[in-house]
């Protein structure tokens, strides 16, 4: 009943495409060893779990719906990790040295406020679930949507920040603005939660 | 893109969104609100759901809809409800019941 996504935007190839990535950034970067073979496993190890568990349950309704919640979530996870992932991969081919420390420094910090804008963006998207006992529908979509334009709104002013501010103070006033937005979030699910 | 522009150019489709951004309501319960036949509003309900601006789930004998808007659609929403965009003369639209 919804439209059809093209394939390469499934949550699976993009779960593929992250764990490529990390991978690749392994084999180039054994520095960061670790953190590459976390970042290699994590989704589809996730992912096979959800897949394990949905088995026997096709006609769960409740289940169906958690599954595409699950799956959205997944594709969020993947797009947050390869675009860090590719820049990481793009710095270790020395492909941006041209732009010196500090630029690059801004075009990664840019990079990752416009994930977070278009997360925010698309976080809305996700249809509220129907089978949920933490709080009504109308109120987990009412949260949503303040979640989806406080994201958006820190997004865009992470960006501006690593453009414009100077670089000095750009990494703590950005992560502040980051963090105070997750923050208020929170803040505002336990408020729902408490009015039920 | 396109879709998103032709879905919202609506009046009463724009007004199905607004009940929807309140709370998930059945096919009936929203057609309840217009005066329109029911092959017009499933068609209504067509177009939404090709935009991607709806979901669809089937419980039980109904159908329920949710709303799917990205912040940016639901400022596009906002706007087009704002400057009635898609209405010839800037009243409330025909289809919705007073």
């Amino acid at each position: 009943m919804t439209a059809q996504r093209p394939m390469l935007f499934t949550p699976l190839s993009l779960v593929l495409l992250t764990s490529a990535l990390a991978g690749f950034a392994a084999w180039r970067e054994p520095d960061g060893l670790i953190a590459f073979i976390i970042a290699l496993l994590f989704l589809p190890v996730a992912w096979m779990i959800v897949e394990l568990r949905q088995k026997g349950r096709e006609r769960d309704e409740g289940w169906l719906d958690d599954m595409r919640t699950i799956r959205w979530s997944v594709s969020a996870a993947a797009l947050m990790m390869i675009i860090p992932l590719g820049f990481t991969l793009a710095i270790s081919y020395e492909l941006t040295a041209m732009l010196g420390d500090d630029l690059e420094k801004r075009v990664m910090g840019v990079m990752f406020g416009l994930i977070f804008l278009f997360y925010g963006n698309l976080s809305t998207k996700r249809p509220v679930s129907l089978f949920t006992s933490k709080a009504s529908p109308e109120r987990l979509q009412a949260h949503a949507r303040f979640a989806g334009r406080i994201f958006v709104f820190a997004g865009l002013v992470y960006t501006l920040i690593w453009s414009f501010a100077p670089i000095a103070w750009a990494n703590a006033a950005a992560l502040s603005v980051l963090a105070g937005s997750v923050l208020i979030v929170m803040l505002n699910y336990v408020r729902l939660g408490r009015q039920g | 893109m396109s879709q998103v522009f032709k879905a919202l150019s609506d009046p009463t489709r724009r007004r199905v969104l607004e009940l929807l951004r309140e709370k998930p309501m059945s096919a009936g319960e929203i057609a309840a609100e217009f005066d329109v036949s029911k092959p017009t509003m499933s068609a209504h309900f067509a177009v939404l759901r090709d935009a991607d601006l709806v979901d669809a789930t089937k419980m039980g004998k109904s159908v329920i809809y949710r709303i799917k808007l990205s912040v940016l659609e639901d400022a596009l929403l906002g706007f087009a409800s704002t400057f009635g965009i898609g209405r010839p003369d800037g009243s409330s639209s025909e289809d919705v019941k007073s």
